[in-house]
């Protein structure tokens, strides 16, 4: 019986070879995945120890709360004549002052800065013997900046711009944009630069005037003499310093915030593994579908064994030796064009601006067990099913005269489905509205409740199918004639099989349809809430709409002719309740003319010295009113009490995420010395181009800085959702792709199916090429099946997640536009699965088609 | 009145020449299959002339190639050498899209296993083929040929809900539909019970009769040679026996409940 099972799986190559690749893409992309960020998280591990490796110390400010290197809270800085007290300690070899941030943008020739941040400037102290053991940057060219007027930028940028040692470039740090020379080129450690990140290296001097940090350094890094190992000099260090400071290993430090370069690589392969889980599982309806169809085909076939003395288990056995070998072999395959498609995958993602340190492949163990393990059981629990209707065929049908196809799901089959929909059902309803259950367990519920949907609809659909491609088989009946009508009627003539081969379509575009979906409300609700809250005709703010300005931008604007008034909104970090919040600053007399509040309690009035708004949320979580007093706790530890003057009411969707505590300016720079911004409102006398032209005018010198209306603004605020949902669509064909090879699967069998069938079509004066438009408007309706179910799942999924999460302030919305995007997709879908069948069917011999009918 | 045709020769055939416009025609056909190393040759030089109008049975055993020559003569099949004519028109030179124009319009075919469209009905396997040439189908010619064999009450049922008989029933009407000038039946009855043999068989003698169809009939059936014009016998690719046979209607059209 095994032999037997094995000649199907050898004897039908075409079959087999289409059936594993639905397989071997999802075992690809998972053993991608896994190789992809193994890769990944080994370079960043390398560059971690090489980049630190010569540090054994570093000694900064002790902050009250730990912020990324990255957030938008500002770093205290320590005194320059901490430096000499360091230095005079024994055990160091070398102690050097450095400075370190993430906002030095180099510009390019368009005005736009280069990269997609973090943005690094470095104070680096080039002149102090033993310096470079202490620094990760090597030069590749030209030498350190020496003076005012010069800068070493990063290797990637250089080649990427095509700027050398000698070339004049801008570069935005603190205050307006300036012009360097480029002095030398370096890269970081062996990498050119890491992902999408610059360096700027200056000399510290002249970092210290640029980033306003005269006398001060971000940090010293300490080198041990030989002998003292980095403990002993932490400990020796330790016992001399202030204790406002603190003494801690490079990598603890992590001044290049390399940590957080970790945490984007494994939030990466999880979405890989999600996206490979995907396709695996839509690979599965393939495999089920491939092996029910073929179990029919072969009814005859598996009665003669049943005559022959063969039992139900060794007919069983057989399909699911099928399906072992099947999954075996293509897990194997697809294991190793993993290995490829990691590859294809980087370089697509640094395509999509996310280039990643790149350092040779690791093949690691769980690569070559989990993926393979995938798709092994995955195939195998497809082919229980078929194998388990293969059991059902009757012996006595051995002696029957014609076909037989063993019937599909049946009543107990639809009891099944009906019970798998409601089970589904209640998981993604627990795991989106119960409350007070942790995000895993959400997950836990909402996962595995999803894939349970899609394989009960998939059953369900089977009842749908036959009504819902009769009626979208309507156009094809209009446009391809003869064979548009047959093709329909072709479609609804196994609506269980053209069902099971559309889900595998649905799952990939309910999943589109739900990302779009949401991504549709994200932009409705951004743009409404914006529209709403600025009253200001302009705004200026980063080029990516979060990130911190230079808070003299505002002054700048100020004096633009024009220009009645701006107002600037200071945003930075604190403390308050065990938790760290964002603080805002506003000018009281400006802001309401710009912004607009709205009122639980109080207003602007009182806002000032020590006076705070805080909004409803945050006032009913602490219990506070008017009159309250607020205790924040500052990063360098000062602690600042306030009292509540005004409770704010904020959208429950707030895309400018504001934080909950305001402050008046003065207070907040006072608090925040260094003022970062967040945006300036400009009010205008007349807004028109001429308004607009004053204004950009001012903003040449703050090159990232741009300048919005309200609903640029919100485009602006969105543009990683574009990003984000484009990332999604490119991951998700790879779902779409499997289903592909489902339909052209199950169109190859039923063109074997009905060799005779396309026989007599041919003798009785059907041409080729009504042939060929036949089988493709089969295709055709079979993806617009898929298309329509998967749309109609996708808006529901959507509809349930908007529901969850209408304290969110999202409401529903409709994505046209992608919607038509992706029923014409489904259509050329359709079209390319139907090329290969199409091409079979119309060459078959009517001859050959009509001798089979002798038996 | 018969007689071997030696058909090395082209020799002319023992009837009375000029008589009718030929409908088909082989001449010195031959069918080698398989590889240069072991040919099987399925005809030996066969040369044929049917005439309009003339209902012509092919007998012989298996292997003869009797089925061979049809489907040649249909243009299903292309000669290793020799000619093949319909109508008059040399159809060995003719591509495939030509040949299946020819096939739609000019030939009609009934095959041993019916053949119809499981999915369609009855009435709509029979209007399949004037769909395939884009004609608008003619209510009332297609009604006729539903009535003529007898399947017009049922013309709505699909094929899985029809008899054996009744499915060749249709199969011929299908075949009728576009009027062809030549139609081809290979073992009609061979999957059918003896009454409706009979039937099928009569309906395709009518069609001669009523619309001056061509016939060439492949078969066992040994009934069918008691309705042919002209009965030729097929061994080892060759013909080895063409007779015509005097025709006496009267003896082969029983009254069934077909022709009511």
């Amino acid at each position: 019986m095994i032999r037997l099972a094995l000649r199907n799986v050898t004897g039908r190559r075409a079959r087999t070879v289409l059936t594993a690749l639905s397989i071997v893409l999802g075992v690809a992309m998972v053993s991608a995945a896994f190789t992809l960020s193994d890769t990944l998280r080994h370079a960043a591990d390398s560059l971690t120890t090489a980049s630190y490796r010569g540090t054994d110390a570093v000694v900064d400010a002790r902050t009250s709360f730990h912020i990324g290197r990255t957030g938008t809270a500002s770093q205290p800085t320590v005194p320059a004549a901490l430096l000499a007290r360091v230095r005079s300690v024994g055990q160091v070899a070398t102690a050097i002052g450095d400075l370190t941030n993430d906002q030095t943008r180099i510009i390019d020739r368009h005005g736009n800065a280069i990269g997609h941040g973090p943005y690094f400037g470095v104070g680096y102290d080039a002149g102090a013997p033993g310096a470079a053991k202490l620094t990760p940057f090597r030069l590749r060219a030209g030498r350190f900046a020496a003076s005012d007027g010069e800068v070493v930028i990063d290797a990637g940028t250089a080649s990427g711009r095509h700027l050398a040692v000698g070339s004049r470039v801008q570069i935005e740090g603190r205050g307006p944009v300036r012009s360097f020379t480029v002095s030398g080129i370096a890269t970081f450690n062996s990498v050119d630069s890491i992902g999408s990140a610059t360096f700027a290296v200056f000399d510290l001097a002249a970092a210290q005037r640029l980033f306003g940090e005269s006398g001060r350094y971000d940090s010293i890094v300490v080198k041990a003499r030989p002998g003292v190992s980095p403990t002993a000099l932490r400990a020796a260090l330790d016992a001399v310093i202030p204790a406002w400071t603190q003494v801690q290993s490079a990598a603890a430090q992590d001044r290049f915030d390399l940590a957080g370069l970790k945490q984007f690589i494994a939030i990466i392969e999880i979405a890989l593994l999600a996206f490979g889980g995907i396709a695996v599982f839509v690979g599965a309806f393939t495999i089920f579908n491939t092996l029910a169809i073929t179990v029919a085909q072969r009814s005859r076939e598996l009665a003669i064994l049943r005559t022959l003395g063969a039992s139900r288990g060794q007919v069983l056995g057989s399909v699911l030796v099928e399906a072992l070998a099947l999954g075996v072999g293509a897990s194997a395959v697809g294991v190793l064009a993993g290995l490829g498609l990691a590859k294809g995958l980087s370089s697509l993602m640094a395509s999509l601006g996310l280039s990643l340190p790149r350092a040779g492949t690791v093949f690691a163990l769980h690569t070559a067990i989990v993926a393979p393990l995938v798709g092994v059981l995955v195939t195998t629990v497809s082919g229980i099913a078929p194998a388990l209707r293969a059991t059902r065929v009757d012996p006595v049908l051995a002696l029957r005269e014609g076909s037989y196809v063993p019937a599909g799901p049946g009543h107990r089959g639809r009891r099944l489905a009906n019970a798998l929909t409601a089970v589904a059902l209640a998981m993604l309803t627990a795991g989106l509205f119960v409350s007070g259950i942790t995000i895993g367990a959400r997950f836990a519920l909402i996962v595995p409740g999803c894939l349970l949907l899609f394989v009960a609809l998939a059953m369900l659909s089977a009842r749908v199918a036959g009504p819902l491609a009769s009626v979208l088989g309507r156009p094809a009946e209009r446009i391809g004639g003869v064979a548009g009508a047959l093709a329909r009627r072709n479609a609804m003539r196994n609506p269980s099989r053209t069902a099971t081969t559309a889900a595998a379509l649905m799952i990939g575009v309910a999943l589109v349809v739900l990302v779009s979906a949401f991504a549709a409300e994200l932009r409705q609700s951004t743009t409404g809430v914006l529209k709403q809250q600025i009253t200001a005709p302009y705004v200026a703010a980063a080029d990516d709409g979060y990130s911190p300005i230079d808070p003299t931008v505002g002054g700048a604007l100020a004096t633009a002719s024009g220009v009645r008034s701006t107002s600037t909104i200071g945003q930075d970090q604190a403390r308050a309740y065990g938790n760290t919040v964002t603080v805002n600053g506003v000018d009281p007399k400006t802001i309401a003319a710009a912004y607009r509040y709205q009122w639980k309690a109080g207003s602007l009035a009182g806002l000032s010295g020590d006076g705070a708004l805080v909004d409803s949320g945050f006032a009913s979580s602490h219990h506070l009113g008017l009159g309250s007093h607020l205790r924040l706790t500052l990063i360098d530890g000062r602690a600042a009490t306030l009292i509540i003057r005004g409770i704010e009411v904020p959208p429950k969707w707030q895309p400018l995420s504001l934080g909950p505590i305001t402050l008046a300016t003065t207070t907040f720079n006072r608090a925040f010395p260094l003022a970062r911004a967040r945006l300036t409102f400009v009010e205008v006398g007349h807004p028109g181009p001429a308004a607009r032209a004053a204004l950009e005018a001012r903003l040449i010198r703050y090159p990232g800085v741009k300048l919005f209306t309200a609903s640029t603004f919100a485009a602006s605020q969105l543009a990683w959702v574009g990003q984000l949902v484009a990332m999604v669509d490119v991951l998700l064909a790879l779902a779409v792709i499997v289903s592909l090879l489902g339909i052209v699967n199950t169109l190859a069998l039923a063109v074997f199916e009905r060799t005779r069938e396309l026989g007599m079509l041919r003798a009785i004066g059907m041409t080729r090429r009504q042939v060929r438009r036949m089988i493709r408007h089969e295709s055709v309706i079979t993806a617009l099946l898929g298309a329509a179910l998967g749309i109609a799942v996708g808006l529901f999924l959507a509809g349930l997640v908007t529901a969850a999460l209408s304290g969110q302030g999202l409401r529903f919305a409709v994505p046209f536009g992608p919607i038509v995007v992706f029923v014409v997709v489904a259509v050329i879908a359709g079209m390319i699965a139907a090329i290969a069948p199409a091409r079979r069917a119309s060459r078959l011999d009517p001859l050959t088609a009509l001798a089979t009918s002798e038996r | 009145m018969s007689h071997m045709t030696v058909t090395a020769e082209p020799a002319p055939l023992d009837r009375a020449p000029g008589a009718t416009p030929s409908a088909v025609s082989a001449t010195d056909v031959t069918r080698t299959y398989g590889s240069a190393e072991a040919p099987v040759d399925a005809l030996r030089g066969v040369t044929l002339d049917v005439a309009a109008g003339e209902f012509t049975v092919v007998m012989g055993p298996s292997g003869s190639g009797k089925s061979t020559l049809m489907h040649i003569l249909a243009g299903l099949d292309r000669p290793t050498s020799g000619a093949v004519s319909i109508g008059g028109r040399d159809i060995t030179s003719l591509d495939d899209r030509q040949l299946t124009l020819l096939r739609r319009r000019h030939i009609g075919f009934v095959f041993q296993a019916f053949n119809l469209l499981p999915m369609l009905t009855a009435e709509e396997n029979v209007m399949l083929r004037l769909q395939l040439t884009g004609e608008a189908a003619d209510p009332a010619w297609v009604t006729e040929l539903l009535e003529t064999v007898g399947l017009f009450e049922r013309r709505h049922h699909r094929p899985a809900q029809l008899s054996g008989g009744q499915q060749q029933r249709v199969a011929l009407a299908r075949a009728l539909v576009t009027s062809p000038e030549v139609l081809f039946a290979d073992e009609p009855t061979g999957n059918l019970d003896s009454s409706a043999s009979q039937e099928v068989l009569a309906l395709l003698r009518r069609a001669t009769d009523l619309h001056g169809v061509t016939v060439l009939l492949v078969t066992h059936d040994p009934r069918a040679a008691a309705i042919a014009d002209r009965i030729i016998h097929l061994a080892d690719g060759r013909i080895v026996s063409d007779r015509e046979r005097a025709r006496d209607a009267t003896v082969l059209m029983p009254e069934s409940a077909v022709l009511r």
